[in-house]
């Protein structure tokens, strides 16, 4: 199978960090993750808005996590047939469409101390790499998500 | 034990050592004050059959490999609603029922079931291979140790016929557009991701919480099927790749090692009562692995009786 490697870059922030340092654990939740097409995996990043797309790797500077997306891999429907509606219809409590967005949680307590302690800015990094079939219908983007939050815990 | 079916014989006993699907229909009968009818009335059907033991992924000489390619290649053959080709719909295409990403934007709750459905679907196609073969039962492969496709499941040939373990036709008319060929792999293709590590499975399983175990759990997951690549790698033809069920195996034998270790209080009342469409099962009854006639085992052997010839 003839390979076609993809690899998407985005930056989020900066936002202020944490100034209470007190917490027990940190999450990274992505959420609004739509994932209609190739799946892929995403290295995030805390702090590195630079990072190489084609080079990054868990040894590069801020590392905070690794998530992979199981994607549908296009459409094989007529049309509509991926098309997810926005609203719920009264009395229709059938399981949601497939492609309904979805969400991940990344554990990133020990980076996001470490990041807070140098830093009073954050800036957190998606690097995504898709290697899907060559002639398989490809995203416009490859990291479709609705946004980032970060939630700490006691 | 004095009810047990007839057919079963003693050596069966001996390795099949927890308990039976006939003695729990036997108990659950008693308890209701109802006497199970002989065999020889017409339409009672007698219980045959016990408990399996799923066990790792292992050579093709091992025994219960050999009945599981024996049962999958049966299955593989077969074009009706017992076919293979149709179980492997039922996750992407054309059914789409299969349940990723936690979500229900039709409910005010985030039913992650995940889990429960793909349990209820392995047991699904382990009922259709054990009407082939009645001792079949699902292997895993621990990809935390088998850093690679596992050799059965590589090699095109098994005994100089088709290996069912390598691939399998997917037969999709209906889609758009329609399909109709084998499946493919493209192991460790992509760069960014590497098999899941055994510290890694420790850090889930550590999760005492249902929500955080589900999400990290289903992460784990979806890196394997993005590592295997091909059509491993898309929702749509995935469980097509008979590697998915192995991989699978793994996923519902680390939730079993979770329940053992936390329990099942931490799963919402809320998703209980949910519905695993479309195999006629709740949540609730897909928590208890011994009810739904398999256990997970490192290892399992058949001790001879002593006295047979």
């Amino acid at each position: 199978m003839p390979i076609h490697h993809r690899f998407e870059k985005r930056v989020f922030g900066p936002i202020a960090t944490p100034t209470d340092l007190g917490f027990k654990r940190a999450d990274l939740e992505i959420f609004g993750i739509r994932h209609a097409f190739g799946s892929y995996t995403a290295l995030v990043f805390l702090n590195n808005p630079d990072v190489d797309s084609g080079g990054a790797s868990k040894r590069s500077r801020g590392y905070a996590g690794t998530f992979s997306i199981f994607g549908h891999g296009g459409c094989l429907g007529d049309a509509g047939h991926c098309d997810v509606e926005n609203t719920r219809r009264r009395f229709d409590d059938r399981p949601s469409h497939p492609l309904t967005p979805g969400f991940r949680r990344l554990i990133i307590t020990k980076p996001l101390r470490k990041t807070c302690r140098k830093s009073d800015d954050l800036t957190i990094t998606i690097v995504a790499c898709s290697a899907t079939d060559e002639n398989a219908e490809q995203a416009k983007r490859l990291i479709d998500i609705g946004g980032l939050q970060i939630s700490t815990f006691r | 034990m004095a009810n047990r079916p007839s057919s079963l014989t003693s050596a069966i006993q001996i390795c099949r050592p927890l308990f039976w699907a006939g003695e729990m229909s036997h108990k659950a009968n008693a308890n209701c004050g109802l006497l199970l009818a002989p065999a020889n009335i017409r339409g009672y059907a007698p219980m045959t059959g016990s408990m399996v033991y799923r066990l790792s992924v292992g050579e093709v000489t091992a025994p219960h490999m050999a009945t599981y390619i024996q049962a999958l290649s049966e299955i593989q053959a077969i074009s009706d609603d017992r076919g293979y080709n149709h179980v492997a719909g039922f996750h992407g295409a054309p059914n789409f029922y299969c349940w990723h990403h936690q979500n229900n934007a039709n409910t005010d709750l985030q039913a992650r079931l995940f889990l429960p459905w793909h349990r209820a679907y392995l047991w699904w196609l382990e009922q259709r291979l054990r009407d082939r073969l009645e001792n079949a039962a699902l292997p895993w492969w621990d990809w935390t140790l088998v850093r690679d496709v596992p050799a059965i499941y590589d090699d095109d040939t098994i005994g100089g016929r088709r290996n069912p373990l390598a691939s399998s036709t997917i037969i999709l008319p209906t889609v758009n557009p329609p399909i109709n060929r084998e499946t493919v792999r493209a192991p460790g293709s992509n760069p960014f991701v590497r098999l899941p590590r055994r510290r890694e499975v420790e850090r889930v399983l550590a999760q005492s919480d249902w929500a955080s175990f589900s999400d990290l759990m289903e992460s784990l997951h979806d890196r394997v099927h993005v590592w295997v690549g091909g059509d491993m790698a898309s929702v749509g033809t995935a469980a097509f790749d008979p590697i998915f069920f192995a991989h699978h195996c793994m996923i519902d034998r680390i939730w079993y090692l979770w329940q053992v270790r936390h329990g099942n209080g931490g799963v919402p009342n809320a998703l209980l009562d949910l519905e695993l469409i479309p195999f006629g099962r709740r949540v609730k009854d897909v928590l208890d692995v011994q009810t739904l006639g398999y256990e997970y085992a490192v290892d399992s052997m058949e001790v001879p009786d002593a006295d047979s010839p």
